[in-house]
This record gives structure tokens, sequence and C-alpha cells, in this order.
């Protein structure tokens, strides 16, 4: 008996919930299937929603970086250090170059624990558990240090207007040196898993294409964008606080597909590692916070005026804006959060490819729903 | 059993058995079913995979290598029909109570709530907010808080500890007729009265 | 601290204002300046207008936007948007203003893909319309969320209130009562002990030990 090979088929509408192992996070997808292929897609977001900006409204400035840590929360320094730019711009302060060198190099640092979470979470995407113990050792080790900087593990609210909160102690410093060679060998570890192999590579080449004149114009940035070719990096176009001194390559993908994502932020880490070589080098002493600052409880005023402050975070451009009419908090603080733009352009990335392959797109997206949702 | 008519004092266990110790070999155990069924459950806890935001991270931290949940029989799964515990990590949005709530509606009994993080006590930084919901127990009753912006990994494995404690006790009410709420039967669970 | 200047070779904050000036002029937008870009306020009308030739003007060639935010000043509401060309590095700030009773604004999503979900998000948080926005529904807020809640006139919760909410306000002290004269007093585990013994029973025969 010949069976027909068209035969008809009906859309039929799936819901990848909210609660989902590879959703990373709260994220809804609305898909209709025709079949395996994904015809459309409607991303649900707002399951996380805390109304971060409001609150700000009613916050002192002072208080402010501990709901910033919890938006990005897998990479918190970050979150801090645009925050801290926007006031200094208003306020006319230069911060020390000490203080800088600590910034670059504790962010850099947490962007390499970020990408290493992102290598977990990548590989357990494509089918492993392994990927997941891999990246999280070398996040253990980073996240040691960070408590030995500021007590906390994760959400440390160390970056301040003016430079860093206090200055690291004196074990920071030939701990963090023991610990580069280890890094550059866990990165290796994890390149060896999963950068060559083929499964991996046979799930991600060519799937969710995006060009670069198609990514500027959603908004993209971080390594998604860079992987589609277009060499925007904000430490480069951008400079802000000692990266013109510090030398470092901008890792760009050729193909702009999920595999290229991917490589991208595995070259990165490399680049990460090497600029924090180099800080550590150039550690000036000195103090690491512009003198005469108000110390809580005496209140930070800021004068009138607005300011779009952005920094190069993890996952893309993160940015602030921000209005004050005088006074001890904020009008308006607007956050400019890099996987809100970058999920806008998930739904063109997922069509037309099949449901096993959606999930792969999605992880090579790199979002954080805390910073979606605010 | 007496021999004569003596007036029935309460035993001791080994009292109860007297008569087996002695004759079993050494490898036989006895003990009382309610316990075995206790420890057996306090022992293989698996949590619906359930992570919201940063409490979630940490909890992340501790299925891995450095804290490793999988020693304590507490394996994370995603499918809420066959989970035992569910722990909820991370702040609870209006938005998303439905979901929790349908979710551990889902979970068969016996099964556990724990509030993970500070936003799940009472709302935690974000309780201000005109869209947070102040508390997990508001919308599910929760076994074990921990508290913590996040709790470490170790704060975490304590919750599960006196999880596992609590489990033991209350089979212990359950058996003079005290039940939690845990241990009682199963809701009828129709998505049409959501 | 002056003003941000930017990296060699691209143009200055007056540069770029006396470009913007010669390409807008047709629109007669206002100048002003934040603390690092120049800023240009037009009416909400002719912002799509204002920012096609933004965008499609070669000399200026604002391709990417940043950010689109709301911002409600009571008198009225502001969408303002964070441009940035990729071809010749330099930033604007465009402003469109809109009166709060009238609060429609031209959708860009035609000319910046990257509006979509701004733009969603401003209408729902500020009760803003975005006229020729292809699916204009709401991001983050769920049925029965307050309406417009980051305008000003919702406010925040304050911590007082919280407190009541949870029922930890501090009570005032209330006058203990009386005990109860006739009240049985609760034997101590020792006096239990003593008297059971004294009665004769017992868990276990034997001599008492002696306390």
């Amino acid at each position: 008996m010949l069976i027909k090979r068209e035969f008809e088929t009906v859309e039929m509408p799936i819901n990848v919930g909210p609660q989902h192992p590879s959703t990373h996070g709260v994220l809804r997808l609305v898909m209709t299937l025709d079949g395996e292929q994904i015809v459309k897609v409607d991303p649900v977001i707002g399951y996380l929603h805390r109304a971060v900006e409001k609150l700000s409204e009613n916050l002192r400035y002072q208080n402010i970086p501990h709901l910033f840590d919890r938006l990005d929360y897998v990479s918190a320094f970050n979150n801090e250090w645009p925050l801290a730019m926007a006031q200094e711009r208003l306020l006319g302060l230069e911060v020390p170059p000490r203080g800088e060198y600590l910034r670059v190099i504790l962010c850099e640092l947490n962007r390499i624990a970020s990408h290493f979470l992102f290598f977990g979470a990548f590989g357990h995407d494509a089918g492993t558990a392994t990927s997941w113990m891999y990246g999280f050792r070398e996040r253990e080790r980073i996240q040691r240090l960070f408590e030995m900087v500021s007590g906390y593990r994760m959400m440390h609210d160390f970056v301040v207007p003016g430079g860093v909160r206090e200055d690291v102690p004196e074990e920071f410093v030939p701990a963090l040196r023991a610990l580069l060679p280890v890094l550059w060998q866990g990165l290796g570890d994890c390149n060896n898993l999963l950068t060559e192999n083929e499964v991996l590579v046979t799930r991600t080449r060519d799937i969710g294409v995006i060009t670069g004149e198609e990514a500027i114009s959603y908004g993209l940035s971080g390594p998604s964008l860079r992987a589609s070719g277009v060499r925007e990096d904000l430490r480069l176009t951008e400079p802000y606080s000692v990266y013109p001194d510090l030398d470092f390559d901008v890792v760009l993908g050729q193909h702009g597909d999920s595999y290229d994502r991917y490589w991208v932020r595995m070259q990165e880490v490399a680049q990460s590692l090497r600029i924090v070589e180099q800080a550590l080098d150039r550690l000036p002493g000195g103090l690491v916070c512009t003198p005469g600052l108000p110390k809580y409880p005496k209140l930070l005023k800021l004068p009138v005026g607005e300011t779009y402050a952005r920094a190069e975070n993890p996952r893309g451009e993160f940015g602030v804006y921000l209005i004050s009419t005088g006074g001890d908090r904020p009008y308006r603080l607007k956050i400019r959060a890099p996987s809100f733009c970058n999920l806008m352009a998930l739904p063109r990335l997922m069509e037309g490819h099949y449901l096993a392959d959606a999930i792969m797109i999605l992880g090579s997206l790199d979002v954080v729903m805390g910073e979606v949702d605010r | 059993m007496t021999k004569d008519s003596q007036p029935i004092k309460p035993h001791q266990p080994e009292e109860l058995f007297s008569s087996l110790y002695g004759k079993l070999p050494p490898n036989v155990f006895v003990a009382k079913a309610d316990e075995l069924f206790a420890q057996a459950r306090a022992s293989s806890l698996w949590p619906l995979t359930f992570g919201i935001s940063c409490c979630g991270i940490e909890m992340i931290s501790a299925y891995m290598a450095d804290y490793d949940f999988d020693r304590f029989g507490v394996v994370t799964w995603p499918s809420p029909r066959q989970a035992d515990v569910l722990l909820v990590a991370g702040t609870l949005v209006k938005k998303m109570a439905p979901v929790v709530r349908m979710l551990y509606e889902q979970m068969p009994s016996p099964k556990w709530v724990i509030a993970m993080g500070s936003c799940l006590i009472t709302g935690g930084p974000f309780s201000l907010s005109y869209s947070v919901v102040r508390g997990l127990d508001e919308v599910v009753p929760v076994d074990v808080y921990i508290p913590g912006c996040p709790p470490r990994p170790e704060a975490l494995m304590e919750g599960i500890l006196a999880l596992q404690e609590k489990i033991k006790e209350d089979t212990r009410r359950a058996r003079r007729g005290q039940a939690g709420p845990a241990l009682l039967p199963n809701p009828t669970y129709s998505p049409l009265k959501g | 601290m002056p003003a941000l200047s930017p990296p060699p070779g691209h143009l200055t904050a007056e540069a770029l204002q006396a470009l913007l000036g010669e390409v807008l002029a047709v629109y007669d937008p206002e100048f002003s300046a934040s603390v690092d870009e120049v800023v240009v306020t037009v009416e909400a009308p002719r912002v799509l207008e204002t920012a096609r030739l933004l965008h499609d003007e070669p000399r200026l060639s604002f391709d990417y936007l940043r950010s689109l935010s709301g911002v409600d000043w009571t008198d009225r509401l502001e969408v303002v948007y964070h441009l940035y060309s990729t071809a010749h590095r330099h930033r604007l700030t465009l402003k469109a203003r809109t009166p709060v009773d009238r609060p429609q604004v031209p959708s860009v999503v035609s000319i910046w893909r990257g509006a979509d979900w701004h733009e969603r998000e401003a209408a729902e948080m500020y009760g803003l319309t975005f006229e020729g926005h292809p699916n204009l529904v709401e991001l983050l807020l769920w049925e029965g969320a307050p309406v417009a809640p980051q305008r000003k006139d919702v406010p925040v919760l304050s911590l007082e209130e919280f407190w009541k909410d949870m029922g930890l306000e501090e009570e005032e002290e209330a006058p203990a009562p009386e005990a109860p004269a006739a009240a049985p007093r609760r034997l101590t585990a020792r006096e239990q002990k003593q008297r059971l013994l004294a009665e004769g029973g017992g868990l276990t025969s034997g001599p008492v030990p002696s306390e």
C-alpha cells in the first residue's frame, strides 16, 4: 500500500511554559508548529517583572545598587558599573587609577564567570550534563575570590560612584595570580569538551542565522552581535575607564549562527583572561575611591541633568538612562538591558527551524530573565 | 504473647522481637514500617526544577560538584508529576503565582515546599513593588523557609536537612492522627476548575 | 569634567549639532545637551519623519536604536530615543514630546526593528499609544495589574504600609491581665515525678535514684 507523501497538516500551538528546564529562567514561548517546523514564536515575558525602575525612583542613590545586582544576576559587578558611571558623569567625578583597575579586574572576572555559566547552560541544552560541572567548577573558584573582596559570592554592591567601596585585601592579588593559570586550564578543558564536538557543531552550525544589518536593526549587542561579524564592542568603540591602555582583541564571528555565538563567547573568555593579567601587572597603589564623597547615612545628592551611561556587559550593552532633578533620588532611571533587546530577535531567529533547534537558538542568545523583565 | 494473665505493659522494640533475636542472621534488621517509609522519603527527595531568579543560580551551585546535592539523594527533576519537593528559588511575581499554584497541585502527595530566599518569605528587597507577591505562603503552604539574599548553597543544604527532619516528624505525627498538609490525600485537580 | 569628547576623527558635538540643524531644518527642532550627548526635541507627530531622516541621511545614518524610554514630566509625556551610528560612531538623543491628555506617538518600528518591545513596554507603563505598531499588547504586566504604573501619580508603597500589610507593626503595650485566682498551677517535671513515685506507680521497678 502506498502512503502519500504529502498529507495535510494542521498548525498546532504548543506552550513551552514558564517552568521548563531549558528556558533559562521564566520565559514562556507560545509556538505555532507545523509538524516539527516552527511557524511562529511569541515570547511571553514578565514572569519576573519586579518593577526595579519604579522602585528606584523612591530609593536613595546609595541603595539602588542593591537592586541593580539582581537584574543580570549572573554578573553582578557589571550591572553596578554603568549606574556608577552615570552618577559620576553628573557629579563630574574622576575615579583614581587604582579604582579603575580594580573595576576592570572585577568586571572582567565576572565576565569570565558569566561565560562559564553560559557554557554550562549551552552544553545542557545540547544534551550533556558534564558541561554544567565544568563550567561551575571554574565559576566557584572565581566566586571564592569575590567572597574575599566583597563578602558576597554573588550580589556584591561594591562598585560605587567614585571607584569601589573599599580596597581589596592583601591576599587577593596573589590568590588571583595563582588562579589565572587554573582558569586557563579550565578554559582548555571546556574547549576540549564542546568546541570541536561533532554533535554540538551539527546541532548549531547554520542554525539561527542572522546577518549583520538585521542584527543592528534589531538592536542586538554583545557577543550575539559580534557573531554576525559586526565590529561593535563598547570597550573599543566608546572606550571607558582604562580599556584604551589594555591590549585585547575583539572577537568576531563569520556566519552569525548559534555556533558562532558560542565560539565568540569562548574566545572572549581568553581575551578577558588576557585583560585581567595585564590589569594585574599594571595595578597601581593609592586610593580606590574619590575622596570627599558622603558616606551613608549622609546622602549623595546629584545635580540636575540627565545622562545615558553604558558599559559592555557579558550579554551586551547595558545602558542606564538617569534623569536627575536634584536631590537624593533619581527622577527616572531607565535600564537598557541587553538580554531584553537580544530576545526581541528570537521570533526572527526561530522561524523555519525545527523544534529541536529552538532551544539551541535560545541558549545561544544567553538571556537572563532578571534583566529582561527587570 | 503472655503465658499467664499479666497486665499488658508497653513493650520496648527489643522486647517485641526478643523471640526473634538470636534466630535471625545478623544482616536482617527489623523496623517500624512508618519510620522506614519516612527514611526513604527523606533520603530521596526529588525537587522540581524551579529556579526563578538569582537564588536559582545558588541552587544550581548546590547541585554542582563543589557542594553536591546528589549525595543527599536530591536530584532535580523537570516533571511535577514525579517530583516530591517544590523547591522555589527566586522572586515570586503576581504573573507567576498561578503557575506555581498549578504546579503544586500537579504534584502527587506526599509533597513538600521549600521557599528559598528572602523574596519568598516577605518579598525581600522587592517587597514594596506593585508586582511582587509578598511571600510564597500566600500561594502554597510552605514547609521550610531559607533566609538569605541569596542564601549560600550550604544554607540550602541545611534547609534540605531540616526538611528531612520534618518529614520524619510528620510521619510520627501522622501515626498519632495529626497529619500535616503534606500527607493529606491528593486533591482532585481539574484543569477546568482552574 | 568636560563633556565626553568623541574619539579622534569623529564629529564633535558642535559639528554634529550644526549638521543636524542643516538636515532637520524643515522640522524646526529644539537643541539642547545632556552631559554627553546632543539632544534634539520635536513634537510627537513629527518624530517619525525626523527619525526616518536621521536614519536615511548618509552623513548621519543613525542605524542603531540603543534605547527607547518613556518619561513622565507630569505636565507632558516624553519618549526618549537614544540613537547611535555604527558607520560614523556618533550618538544622539531624540525626544518626542506629547501632552498628557493626548498620549499618542507614531511608532518607529518600521525604521528600527528593535523598537518593538521597547514601545510595548513604554505603552503599558505610561499609557502611551504608538500609532502604527503591529502588536501593541501587554508585555510585562498581567491581567489585573495597575494601569500605567510608572506614571508619577501612581505611588510606590511606603514602608509603613508594608509593615501594616504584613502585620508587623508595633502595637502599644496593653496592660497585663490579672491572673485568675483559683487557676491550678502546672507542676514542674520534678514535682510530677515525685508525686508519681509517691503514689506507687512508675515505669521501672527497682530503687528510685536519689535526687
